[in-house]
């Protein structure tokens, strides 16, 4: 029998294809005769062998470009042609190409006529060209729903695969909702080869239209009664995905774990098989698939947990670990054991193995040790803290991604006993550190030092080294937090100002942050400078006047400091005029030496304060008289939270709405409002712009704090100087000037200081992920308004940005809300906000909160309904 | 599951690509740049994870590398993988290609991308692995190939017999030609000199995994400097 009688080997255009067929005569052998001839008449196009060879022979990219757009050149006339004969070799020049990166979406619908023909080598070519040039995001992938629906119903089990293949790769929702079923059919297939696709198939669908799971349970199930590896590995793939999906799911599925650990016993004690056995272990994968579903399936739940434990213990004890694959299986273990609920025994082991893991010679087992250890540090701190010193060791190796994860793990082990050791290690880490872990090296140190410092000497040593080794990389939020904290320390400025005077003598080249702090705190403590007690251990003597000055000018000069930092400078040198006696002449020199600086900023600084040399010198003592201690804003944080723990449960109720209704409308909001009020018009704000405005209280403290604006109570300013001190204020905010009675201005309450005394009740509004709203309710007396301050902290260790806080109340009520004091959380730092609500109705106040911002990169948005406001706020 | 899996070598020429999650013709020639620039830069003593690229993906996302002779092989995977067994899986997929084109080198990654995509599809589809058992999928790439061999024999056998017998056409002429069937066309020893084994020199896989830990290391096969290297390497920069 001559091969062309078999349908799959016609070779004959689809018209023409006949299988065995008595009409096969002569007159037909004429025409497909004729047809060859034409194909060898016409000029046959460039072998991809050539192509590659061209290519290759170019030198020059040039010579590379003209060669490939040449070749498109060409392909793309043959595609308008229709020229069926060497299209699948011109698709597989044109696959060639699109891999070097050339443009080849033009050959997409040549794919697809490739996939329409019968023969098989079009279609393995087409298929191919599908999966790589295809994307969900473009129609013509609807064009091949038909073709694909077609060969998986082929009788070769090869077309099927290629279809099951393809359709795995770039299945779009709509695809899936139109082939379900066909893969439903196909995974209870006779084939092994053509069950296994399909089951991988089934997980695309899964993953691209959850409500498709349904139709599948059933043919899942009985994929664990399998032999063939190939199919239990996708079996076990599809399954762990559909737990994940769903919880009724991962229900259903809690009654195969015995059948899982039989299949894992069965590989363990399985002797040699050769075809599934890499090096000495049978078949790792499959191996390592089941130990993941097993640890989705075991968390949280105790019964699961205990059929596991004999297996996991097992496969612990037994593998041999002289391999990559034995340790990729421990590994796999140890994660099952360290998640689910195991026996402590068992944890022992798992941790047992991952100290083992740690001294290992092989730097990829050192990296999943590190990795693992930092899962589970938070779940047994005491286990991983036994491998602190290999830890730290770590942190000296040459591999980056070792050293990342060891600063991570070192971080997670800090604690009070051990901070001063760990800091030792982490500051000689963060001196010869790349630059890029400088920053957040450089942050944790200081969020660390902040929680457990031992005591205030220690914590401001260790920010002095963390500014010294960090340079430049120190976040800002750091500065602003080491100045208030030398504030607040008053019995600690001397020596402080001291290290910093040292410090920055020894290297003031572009160490940016650590010359703002150094300027702010000599400047402010001046004279203590000058008496501080000499520091015997390092050799510090306290400079004289003149040496301080001489250290300024050079500042001043040096081009490598920014504006920022000059102006720093400038303003700590005016304060200088005020702390030291002899040296006055010169500072006014340097002073008014910036009138005429070429930096608008500068100047106008230059002249401002040689005004208070000048005919207002009476003015300059009070005005720059030192600041009171500044409270630490971290600290206002803490208020929140016991604030919130005051609070009666009831209020807190109000956080269990679900999360994932993390991208509904935004009319959803005025939607769930409508249902309790008959008029669903509502007043929605929405401000996303930070004005910097003094309501805050953190960022514009600087400001305030670099004129040295502190309680002047000497009233002459406002008595005499309105016009005059307009100058000095101009480029501040004249609210400073009103407050500057209020000793307490810092606090940041400045809207509503006249009700401050009050008892001011306060709620909280929000508390999830880290993000806590407190409500601070003040009722403005003899009016219908009420005034609400929301402080929004950030508990997390991650830096939330684009933070928009949206509100609405009933239309019965009038809001008004001003703007926030930024738009940035750091860690631990928080945002303030003032809404005014007014109720001409005095009806039971109802308010709708909507949240959005950015962590990590990733978008999160909530909603809540804040209805907890105490009853009688409005009397 | 595995986003994408790159293969370059040691100057950054892409030889194969394959993107699991969809990403802009112009993007992916980003990625494999940039993945080439974190990955060149690591000595081979170092551990094979690598995180921190920035264009797939974000946090969640680790770059599972193996370096062979003159070619990267990158897997660029979310955190569900296990990371070691990424690793065992790069060896699977060498191993395979070892045995499909004897003693595999880069030459045969370039002249056979389409045969390389074969294999790996049968290894991998979808992002998630498929099948680890090497015979199986060697005996399935047979079939197809014997497949398309049947086509091509059955077309070249027709048009001979026909013009031969009906028309008496002179059958010099060129006959389609299934892609890539010709291994030999280069013949063996041009591709031994041309290009350095992945496998070290003759004794090839042997050496792979006769190492202690069971897998080679990820280190440059030793390339023997008297390798006629001068004309070739000026060559493989530029395709």
């Amino acid at each position: 029998m001559y091969p062309y009688y078999e349908s799959d080997w016609s070779v004959l255009p689809p018209e023409a294809n006949r299988r065995f067929n008595p009409a096969f005569n002569m007159a037909t052998i004429k025409q497909v005769v004729n047809e060859a001839i034409e194909r060898v008449r016409m000029p046959t196009p460039m072998r991809l062998r050539d192509l590659i060879r061209q290519i290759r022979a170019a030198r020059t990219a040039a010579e590379e470009r003209s060669v490939v757009n040449k070749e498109c050149a060409y392909i793309r006339s043959t595609f308008r042609e229709e020229d069926s004969v060497w299209r699948c070799r011109n698709i597989a020049k044109l696959l060639y190409i699109h891999m070097l990166g050339y443009p080849a979406h033009f050959g997409q619908l040549e794919c697809l006529k490739l996939i329409a023909s019968p023969r098989f080598t079009d279609k393995r070519i087409g298929y191919l060209g599908a999966m790589l040039l295809l994307d969900e995001r473009q129609d013509v992938h609807l064009l091949i729903t038909n073709c694909l629906k077609n060969d998986l119903n082929s009788a070769t089990q090869f077309v099927v695969g290629l279809a099951l293949c393809t359709l795995g790769a770039i299945a779009s929702p709509e695809m899936a909702r139109d082939l379900a079923g066909e893969i439903e059919r196909l995974m209870k297939s006779p084939n092994a080869y053509i069950r296994k696709k399909a089951a991988l198939c089934a997980f695309r669908i899964i993953k691209r239209v959850p409500e498709l799971m349904e139709i599948f349970l059933p043919a899942t199930r009985s994929l664990l009664s399998e032999k063939n590896h190939g199919v239990l590995i996708t079996g076990v793939t599809l399954i762990t995905e559909m737990c994940e999906n769903s919880p009724d799911t991962l229900s259903h599925f809690k009654k195969i774990v015995p059948n899982l650990v039989r299949i894992l016993k069965n590989l363990i004690l399985a002797g040699y098989s050769p075809e599934h056995d890499v090096s000495g272990v049978s078949d790792p994968f499959l191996q390592v698939k089941i130990l993941k579903l097993l640890r989705v399936l075991g968390i949280n739940d105790v019964d699961a947990s205990e059929a596991m434990n004999d297996i996991l213990a097992q496969v612990a004890t037994n593998t041999e670990t002289s391999k990559n694959v034995g340790n990729t299986i421990l590994y796999e273990t140890v994660l099952s054991i360290m998640d689910i609920k195991s026996e402590g025994g068992l944890r022992v082991l798992a941790v047992n193995i991952l100290g083992r893991f740690l001294l290992n010679n092989d730097k990829n087992i050192r990296y999943v040790a590190l990795n693992t250890l930092l899962r589970t540090v938070h779940v047994d701190t005491s286990a991983v803290q036994r491998h602190r010193s290999t830890i730290l060791e770590c942190l000296k190796d040459p591999d980056v991604s070792i050293r990342r994860r060891a600063m991570e793990l070192s971080f997670a082990l800090v604690n009070a006993q051990n901070i001063r050791t760990m800091m030792k290690e982490l500051l000689a880490f963060l001196e010869k550190t790349d630059p890029e872990f400088k920053a957040q090296c450089s942050s944790a140190i200081v969020l660390a030092a902040e929680r457990y410092a031992p005591n205030k000497r220690w914590h401001l040593d260790t920010l002095l080294k963390v500014l010294v080794a960090a340079g430049n990389y120190v976040r800002d939020d750091v500065i602003s937090s080491t100045i208030q904290l030398i504030s607040d320390s008053s019995s600690q400025q001397s020596y402080v100002s001291l290290q910093l005077f040292k410090a920055l003598s020894e290297d003031h080249q572009n160490r940016q942050p650590l010359t703002q702090i150094a300027v702010w705190s000599i400047g402010e403590y001046g004279d203590l400078l000058l008496q501080a007690t000499p520091d015997e251990e390092n050799g510090i003597v306290p400079p004289t006047e003149d040496e301080v000055i001489e250290l300024y000018q050079k500042l001043l000069w040096s081009p490598q400091n920014t504006v920022t930092t000059k102006q720093y400078t400038l303003m700590s040198l005016t304060k200088l005029s005020t702390r030291f006696n002899n040296t006055n002449n010169k500072i006014q020199q340097i002073i008014s030496s910036f009138c005429s600086s070429l930096h608008v900023e500068l100047q106008q600084r230059g002249v401002e304060y040689s005004q208070l040399f000048g005919k207002y010198s009476h003015l300059r003592p009070p005005l720059l008289e030192r600041m009171p201690p500044m409270e630490l804003t971290r600290s206002q944080a803490d208020n929140g939270q016991t604030n919130g723990d005051v609070s009666d449960p009831e209020m807190r109720s109000v956080d269990n709405s679900p999360r994932h209704n993390v991208h509904s409308e935004s009319n959803a909001l005025l939607d769930l409002l409508g249902g309790t009020d008959s008029t669903s018009d509502l007043d929605v704000m929405k401000i996303s712009q930070p004005v910097a405005q003094p309501v805050s209280n953190t960022n514009n403290q600087d400001l305030l704090d670099l004129l040295g604006l502190g309680p002047i109570s000497s009233t002459p300013t406002t008595d005499t100087g309105g016009n005059n001190l307009g100058l000095i204020m101009e480029n501040n905010n004249s609210n400073a000037l009103i407050s500057n009675q209020n000793s307490n201005f810092l606090s940041g309450d400045l809207f509503s200081s006249t009700a401050i005394e009050r008892n001011v009740p306060t709620l909280t509004a929000y508390n999830k992920d880290g993000l806590q709203i407190v409500f601070s309710l003040n009722k403005i007396p003899d009016s219908n308004t009420l005034s609400i301050n929301v402080t929004t902290t950030n508990n997390t260790l991650s830096t939330m940005t684009d933070y928009i806080f949206q509100v609405a109340v009933p239309r019965t009520f009038q809001l008004q809300m001003l703007s926030p004091s930024g738009t940035v959380l750091s860690p631990n730092g928080n945002v303030t906000q003032d809404l005014k609500v007014t109720n001409p109705s005095r009806n039971s106040l109802k308010m709708k909160v909507r949240l959005s911002y950015l962590i990590d990169g990733n978008p999160v948005q909530d909603q809540v309904e804040v209805n907890n406001f105490p009853a009688d706020i409005w009397d | 599951m595995i986003k994408a899996i790159l293969v370059f070598n040691n100057h950054g020429k892409p030889r194969l690509s394959k993107f699991y999650q969809y990403f802009p013709e112009d993007m992916q020639q980003q990625i494999i740049k940039e993945t080439f620039q974190l990955v060149s830069k690591r000595d081979d003593n170092v551990c094979n994870f690598l995180e921190g690229g920035s264009l797939i993906g974000g946090s969640d996302y680790k770059l599972i590398y193996r370096h062979y002779a003159t070619l990267y092989f990158v897997f660029c995977v979310d955190s569900s993988e296990s990371e070691l067994g990424i690793l065992d899986l790069i060896q699977v997929f060498v191993e395979t290609l070892d045995k499909c084109f004897e003693n595999v080198c880069e030459l045969d990654l370039i002249f056979h991308v389409d045969k390389v995509h074969f294999i790996l599809n049968e290894l991998v589809m979808g992002g998630m692995v498929l099948e680890t058992n090497m015979t199986e999928i060697l005996t399935r790439i047979e079939d197809q190939n014997k497949m398309e061999k049947q086509e091509v024999s059955s077309l070249v056998y027709l048009i001979i017999i026909l013009i031969v017998y009906c028309l008496g056409w002179d059958n010099s002429g060129s006959c389609p030609s299934s892609l890539g069937r010709q291994k030999h066309e280069h013949s063996p020893a041009d591709k031994r000199h041309q290009t350095p084994r992945l496998a070290a020199g003759h004794q090839g896989l042997e050496i792979l995994t006769s190492n202690s830990q069971g897998f080679p290391k990820p280190s440059v096969a030793p390339v023997s400097p008297s390798l006629p290297f001068g004309v070739s390497s000026r060559r493989t920069l530029f395709c």
